[in-house]
């Protein structure tokens, strides 16, 4: 799982796995999904990210089983 | 002389990208009626398809050496695999000649071509608020106009 956040125009990029981009969908006018070929979502793509998600602070926790 | 300051937005395209769009797509319907049976009612001037194609493609291959600006974004999912195969000239195409384009509520233009050299599918490109910096382009297959 990768996340890149592009400064420039204010976007994020989730990729949630590696593997091959069938389709780009809308989710809504700032918001696509990308899918593979059996439709599972491998990346989601926020448009004006800062006023959408709290990138400051970001955390990532893995909780054991 | 086609330069960067008429893509700025609300400038009129200029009349040989017209002129020379509409003639293509004039004999591409015309190949289209008559491949089903039609018939056209005066007889197909005989230069109309070559020279209006020709004039196209000539025009296209001076789009692209004008190079739009492109965002971080867009080079970096340039190398994925479904946007790999899109042709620079295809994305040059969408934007100077939309056949639908839509205003988002931020300022930023999707516009939507159909592209011949791959079975009619629309290619959707998004330029920023500026018009001349493309932002993402991909095949949108949801897209109906």
């Amino acid at each position: 799982m990768k996340i890149r956040y592009f400064e420039d125009t204010d976007m994020l990029l989730i990729e949630l796995k590696s593997g091959s981009v069938s389709e780009t969908r809308d989710l809504d006018e700032n918001t696509l999904l990308d899918l593979d070929a059996q439709g599972h979502v491998l990346a989601i793509t926020l448009e004006h990210a800062t006023a959408r998600a709290e990138l400051s602070s970001f955390s990532f926790d893995r909780i054991a089983a | 002389m086609l330069t960067d300051d008429w893509l700025t937005c609300g400038n009129p395209e200029p009349a040989e990208i017209y002129s020379a769009r509409r003639t293509f797509a004039r004999a591409v319907a015309w190949s289209k009626i008559e491949a089903q049976g039609g018939r056209r009612r005066q007889p197909k001037p005989q230069s109309c398809t070559q020279s209006g194609k020709h004039r196209v493609q000539h025009l296209l291959s001076r789009c692209a050496r004008l190079e739009l600006k492109k965002t971080k974004y867009f080079d970096s999912t340039r190398l994925r695999s479904d946007r790999l195969g899109i042709d620079l000239r295809w994305i040059d195409f969408t934007v100077l000649n939309p056949q639908v384009e839509h205003a988002q509520s931020d300022g930023r233009i999707p516009r939507w071509a159909s592209i011949a050299e791959c079975d009619g599918r629309w290619l959707r490109t998004v330029l920023l608020e500026d018009g001349k910096t493309v932002h993402n382009a991909f095949f949108d297959r949801g897209f109906r106009p």
